[in-house]
């Protein structure tokens, strides 16, 4: 397909991506919401894998075949799956960046079991150590980045660096945090569970959404709006990262582990 | 050259990866000499890193392959091929990188692409190829006076030897001191050495390979290597901390293989003389001496302890630290082939040095760095502090 056919039809994305949203939130009406929300979920992740092989295909000019290989076993590393490196620079960043790290996988693969629950009409997250989990990295995620937030207003040398990207995408992940907690108090005010130990933050949550209002209706109805926001949300970051400078959770594992190798090495140079 | 051709092809995939690691946590801009100096942010690494990503994104990202290259700013380009010809490439950004972007190999490589273009590099760099294809080395000097305004009278060079010197460019003909001191130390551990004739002796390829300017390293390298070679050479010393970097490193690449020899640093030879016993101080100095780490030689080949081993057996001496020492240490001004070019900053950052040393009370300020040497001495010119500023090996030359 030539360029500047290409360059047409890009021309009507904001249009499709308007017309995605709208018949999104229309669900309740013209029951286009599942289908539309299935399409979207499709294109993020056709997106995200489009462009995470973009990425990785310029890697692969500078002559190294097993890129892919080094990157899954760079992943699972001691080094970087607990912040060696800016542990020793410090202990409070250091400690963020794992609570970053871990909160992230966790939400990622619960996220990830919620769709699949979805799409094979099985349960798999009914089970308290679920919700507990959720809860926490929720929790934990939240903090990391309103200290990141919170580092790019104070510390001059983050601040002067810092890009409107930056923030795009700290308040996206601010506001999947937020509308994900929501989502949960919502769902649990709806469904009259009393506070439990298994799901603090939502129980503490639905407690607040109570005192509010008790209609089901109104929460149903609050739920659902939030519930969405939530959902594209995500789709947008999942389909954004490719595109970003959040790429760095993949490629920083591969670089600080070839640090670490490095630095082991160092001293062998003028020594074998 | 096109300005839609991709940005990608000087850079290995691991400098590939790292462009796109740089989190811009901001760390490393505590640490850059240039920016201290400058106050400009365009300097800085994550800076350049994210404006060269935009290069790489515009010619080879998702976008370009579908609806092909986009353009490229001109003045953009302009500006970044300023930034990193700038830099002094200490490696500084690199050692304190929350992620651990291998830096000081990294701008090189940008260099070299910049070069590619035709848009490097800047200002008297770019004469380096020429001036080292008529002379042999970068600084337009004749070859017959490589050696001899400082090889000591008496030295016995023999014409085949397990072990070589290489004097180096800089130490030849800026830090005469230096080059006379190494040689002063290996006649007195008495071991049989060789050196090659100053003609044959040429340029080990480092301003050219810092300079983004590699067509001649081919060539370079072989001859030398071969050179040394023909004499039987085992291990080649050297003191000037650029020239060991580029052997250690490069040679082998650009040689195709493994050397035939070992690569050295002079401090090495030393420590291990001084534990035979086939070298002694005689003398004492009652002075308090601090010690600058070389930016190639500390973050480049990992020499950190000889240099401090060397000066701690001289007797009498204290040995103080830099802030910043080691691993970590500051660059001095003279790295990336851009203190001539940018020798106000240069001179700052020489100045800088001077300060600490001084604020430290040190008697005397050591080097085991021909440029840094060369540098610092250039930056106390007319500055209100000053300091006695010696190579090691001097020092110990004239101890023994």
């Amino acid at each position: 397909m030539s360029g500047r056919r290409m360059n047409r039809i890009s021309r009507l994305f904001p249009y499709i991506t308007v017309f995605f949203i709208i018949a999104l939130f229309s669900g309740d009406f013209v029951r286009l919401g599942s289908l539309t929300f299935q399409i979207i979920a499709i294109l993020s992740l056709t997106i995200f894998v489009t462009g995470f092989w973009s990425r990785v295909s310029v890697w692969a000019k500078g002559g190294s075949s097993d890129i892919l290989r080094k990157a899954l076993a760079s992943v699972f590393s001691i080094e970087c799956l607990f912040a060696y490196r800016l542990f020793s620079k410090s202990m409070i960043r250091g400690l963020i960046l794992v609570l970053t790290i871990w909160s992230f996988s966790v939400l990622t693969i619960g996220s990830i079991c919620l769709s699949l629950e979805y799409l094979l009409r099985t349960d798999l997250t009914s089970s308290g150590f679920f919700s507990l989990s959720m809860d926490i990295a929720g929790s934990a995620l939240l903090l990391s980045i309103l200290f990141y937030l919170g580092r790019r207003l104070i510390v001059e040398r983050a601040r002067q660096i810092a890009v409107m990207e930056d923030m795009v995408l700290l308040f996206t992940f601010l506001l999947i945090v937020i509308t994900g907690f929501a989502n949960e108090g919502l769902r649990l005010a709806y469904m009259g569970v009393a506070p439990e130990t298994m799901r603090p933050a939502g129980a503490l949550l639905a407690g607040a959404i109570t005192s509010f209002s008790h209609n089901p209706a109104v929460i149903l109805r609050v739920r659902d709006v939030v519930w969405k926001i939530h959902a594209l949300l995500s789709f947008f970051l999942l389909a954004y990262i490719p595109f970003s400078k959040q790429f760095h959770m993949f490629a920083a594992q591969i670089v600080t582990k070839e640090a670490g190798r490095r630095k082991r090495e160092l001293r062998s140079i003028l020594h074998e | 050259m096109s300005e839609k051709e991709t940005f990608t092809s000087c850079l290995s995939s691991g400098q590939l990866i790292e462009l796109d690691a740089c989190t811009r946590c901001g760390e490393c801009l505590k640490y850059c000499p240039v920016q201290e100096v400058t106050g400009r942010l365009s300097i800085s690494p994550p800076e350049k890193i994210r404006i060269f990503r935009e290069f790489i994104r515009a010619t080879d990202g998702l976008k370009a392959r579908l609806f092909g290259p986009g353009e490229i700013d001109r003045k953009l380009l302009e500006e970044f091929t300023r930034a990193v010809f700038e830099c002094t490439t200490c490696g500084a950004c690199g050692q304190h990188c929350t992620v651990g972007i291998f830096t000081q190999r990294l701008w090189p490589m940008l260099r070299k692409e910049m070069v590619r273009r035709g848009i490097g590099p800047i200002g008297g760099q770019a004469k380096i190829p020429e001036v080292i294809r008529n002379t042999g080395n970068p600084y337009d000097k004749p070859a017959a006076e490589r050696f001899s305004p400082w090889l000591p009278e008496n030295t016995r060079i023999a014409e085949k030897a397990d072990i070589a010197y290489y004097a180096g460019c800089t130490g030849a003909y800026s830090a005469q001191p230096m080059v006379r001191g190494d040689v002063l130390v290996l006649n007195a551990i008495g071991d049989r050495f060789t050196m090659l004739p100053p003609e044959e002796e040429v340029c080990c390829g480092f301003p050219l390979f810092i300079t983004g300017q590699h067509d001649m390293l081919e060539d370079l390298t072989k001859r030398l290597v071969n050179a040394y070679k023909a004499k039987g050479v085992k291990v080649l010393l050297c003191s000037c901390p650029c020239c060991v970097n580029m052997m250690s490193r490069d040679w082998p690449l650009f040689y195709g293989g493994d050397l035939p020899f070992k690569i050295r640093h002079i401090t090495q030879f030393v420590v291990e003389a001084l534990k035979d016993r086939r070298l002694t101080i005689k003398k004492g100095l009652k002075e308090r001496l601090i010690y600058h780490d070389p930016c190639y030689l500390s973050r480049g080949v990992g020499i950190i302890d000889e240099p401090r081993t060397v000066l701690r057996s001289i007797p009498g001496i204290e040995l103080l630290e830099f802030e910043h020492h080691g691993l970590e240490s500051r660059c001095c001004g003279a790295g990336g082939a851009a203190r001539k070019v940018f020798a106000e900053n240069a001179n700052a950052m020489g100045r800088l040095t001077i300060d600490e040393a001084v604020e430290k009370k040190a008697d005397r300020l050591i080097f085991s760095c021909p440029a840094c040497y060369a540098q610092v001495n250039e930056a106390m010119v007319g500055y209100e502090k000053q300091i006695t500023i010696t190579d090691i090996m001097e020092l110990l030359g004239g101890l023994l």
